[in-house]
């Protein structure tokens, strides 16, 4: 495939995918838009970044398996490694796994299947003609994707929005109906495998009315010389007093630029729960963003981010109230070490005529020693009177008094160190199935200990 | 403490702008800051407080009423730069908005370079608790004197992190000739 980011190249991507033609002139669109927009002129430096040399495509190895037996062995060894198999047989219910760019595995259980929930890949989304009911519709999954697929992040939203519109490959459609409550987490497992390969894989959810999900996204990748990228794009929509608890832990190796972007809209009564940790990656600029268009719309955000050496985390969010009795609550906590630098940026917005909202940040910033930075950058927009507001943040380091008494219980100093950040991370480990909290506790341990 | 004390009563197009640096080990600084828009003012407030040296100690302490179309967009930054151990810094603001078409914009930075610090920053922002009113005309006053109570009580809040007490005397002074239109 060659390589640099050129009309040919976006035409061939689409006829190899068998796109619809309102996909392909969407992708062409996009690429003119990417081609005229400048890169974001706050955040980290991107100029490492050289796009024309990343290929945005690399053939898998195989076609698509339903079971975990078919999976060619080299490829079966990588998602060994990070216990996918594991998880599997703790009954986890389907799994699309994507390698490089292409999904090749996926697996619905006939239990979700019969309620109705649709997990798909998302290129086979596009062309479904499986009938789905929506806001009270019945329509084709196909319809469906072209009506939701870049509306709620339009290309032009971002340089990394149209580049993603343009070259988008892979990726997964969720469909929960009204009612239905999934008790099993579905997750999705993302790895890269190949230098300079482009992630550009696209997530669309819809949880219909009185609905329920739990969505998991986790990633890893080994180290590579050339930088890699990241420019994913989720969608979701939440429906009536629906529920969608969307999980990310994500260790990418230390030489990508993460550059994806997470969007939700929650409808009346309607809940969102983010949980991320953000341990990877030498660059990232996330920003999930909520927004809480009926009334009492809600949406809840645990994170934390942890910022090593090399790495420059500009993590955040951002939340706005376009509806009354909308509230929002945030846990956010950043740690920095060994040279890393972590940014929180956010910015809550309170429209006219959102009576009643309220909202509620809560920052805390962990220095692990005096070679890294840790910066809180919060804005807070309110126009409307009878809102509520409160922002509160603290940054500090480790008490030397709790670490000494951890270690008059026996604990080395990097043990007890390690402890108490696994303890300020907590709220964030709590909220993930146990798979993803021991993973987690793992990257931090390793962090601490200094082994990667 | 050396108290830095601005009163912003007057609306219209506002600028209003510090930088303090803390050079000194030990140095210390705390900045009052009172301000009111109203009808169409527009109030760009910026302060910035450096952190250059260790065991230095800022507050930064602001206190707003909006009211009308104004629009407010307030920057406050505490910077704890490398060398300054043992510093500590607090930037809080607490805004009051009396109407709907008033436009708040708040961002409490805080830039943080050096381990051994604490950092901590508050924003609120809030209305008039219409339960208050009603207890305070249950008592006698008039709507349009309660609710000015109430507001003259958030402000006040300020008045008592003044330690100077001329200072404080003066600024009260000012506060009460303010007029509190309500929409």
């Amino acid at each position: 495939m060659k390589r640099g980011l050129t009309k040919e190249l976006v035409l061939e991507l689409s006829q190899r995918k068998k796109d619809p033609q309102w996909m392909r002139n969407l992708r062409l669109r996009a690429l003119e838009i990417y081609q005229e927009l400048p890169l974001p002129s706050y955040g980290p430096d991107l100029s490492g970044l050289d796009i024309d040399n990343i290929a945005t495509y690399v053939e898998p190895k195989t076609a698509m398996v339903e079971s975990w037996e078919e999976v060619p062995a080299e490829i079966r060894n990588t998602f060994e490694k990070l216990g996918i198999p594991q998880a599997e047989r703790e009954g986890l219910a389907g799994v699309g796994a994507q390698y490089d760019s292409e999904l090749v595995y996926h697996n619905i259980k006939q239990q979700i299947a019969a309620a109705g929930v649709v997990y798909l890949p998302m290129e086979e989304a596009v062309k479904s003609q499986q009938m789905i009911k929506v806001n009270g519709k019945k329509q084709r999954i196909a319809t469906v994707v072209r009506s939701h697929f870049m509306k709620l992040v339009p290309p032009a939203d971002h340089k990394f929005a149209a580049l993603h519109a343009a070259v988008w490959s892979g990726g997964s459609f969720v469909y929960v109906p009204e009612k239905v409550a999934v008790e099993i987490p579905l997750q999705s497992y993302f790895r890269f495998n190949a230098p300079a390969a482009g992630q550009f894989e696209h997530t669309l959810i819809i949880v219909e009315e009185d609905a329920d999900l739990h969505f998991i996204e986790g990633c890893s990748a080994p180290r590579y010389n050339v930088a890699n990228l990241h420019a994913g794009c989720v969608e979701l929509y939440v429906g009536k007093n629906a529920r969608l608890k969307y999980s990310t832990v994500e260790s990418w190796s230390k030489n990508m630029y993460n550059l994806n972007t997470k969007r939700v809209t929650v409808a009346a009564g309607g809940r969102v729960e983010w949980v991320t940790g953000s341990f990877g990656s030498c660059v990232s600029m996330l920003y999930p963003m909520s927004i809480l268009a009926g009334e009492g719309a809600r949406a809840e955000y645990t994170g934390v981010t942890f910022a090593g050496e090399g790495q420059t985390l500009d993590t955040g969010l951002k939340i706005v109230h376009a509806a009354p009795k909308t509230c929002s609550f945030v846990d956010a906590r950043s740690l920095a070490k060994d040279g890393g630098s972590c940014t929180y940026r956010s910015k809550v917005k309170i429209l006219k005529g959102a009576k009643g909202a309220k909202s509620f940040a809560d920052c805390k910033s962990l220095m692990l020693d005096n070679k890294s930075r840790s910066d809180t950058v919060p804005l807070v927009e309110v126009s409307e009177p009878s809102a509520e507001v409160g922002h509160e943040a603290a940054v500090g380091k480790i008490g030397e008094r709790e670490v000494y008494y951890l270690m008059s219980r026996g604990l080395s100093e990097i043990q007890a160190r390690a402890l108490i950040v696994r303890g300020f991370t907590d709220d964030v480990s709590k909220e993930l199935p146990v798979e993803y909290a021991m993973e987690m506790n793992n990257l931090i341990t390793m962090e601490m200990e200094g082994n990667t | 403490m050396r108290e830095i004390v601005r009163t912003l009563l007057d609306g219209g197009k506002l600028s209003d702008e510090l930088k303090v640096e803390l050079k000194k080990p030990g140095e210390q600084v705390r900045v009052v800051v009172f301000y009111v828009g109203k009808d169409t003012d527009e109030l760009s407030l910026n302060y910035k407080i450096k952190h250059l040296a260790p065991e230095t100690i800022s507050e930064l302490l602001v206190y707003g009423v909006l009211m009308g179309e104004a629009h407010k967009m307030l920057q406050m930054e505490i910077e704890f730069c490398r060398g300054a151990t043992g510093a500590f810094g607090e930037e809080k603001e607490d805004v009051m908005l009396l109407s709907a078409r008033a436009q708040n914009k708040s961002l409490p930075t805080i830039l943080c370079e050096e381990e051994s610090v604490k950092g901590v920053h508050g924003a609120s922002v809030g209305r008039i608790d219409e339960q208050a009113v009603q207890y305070l005309m249950s008592r006698g006053l008039t709507r349009m004197n309660a609710r000015r109570m109430l507001v003259q009580a958030k402000l006040a809040q300020g008045l008592s992190k003044i330690e100077n007490e001329k200072l404080q005397e003066s600024v009260k002074k000012r506060l009460e000739t303010v007029e509190y239109n309500y929409d």
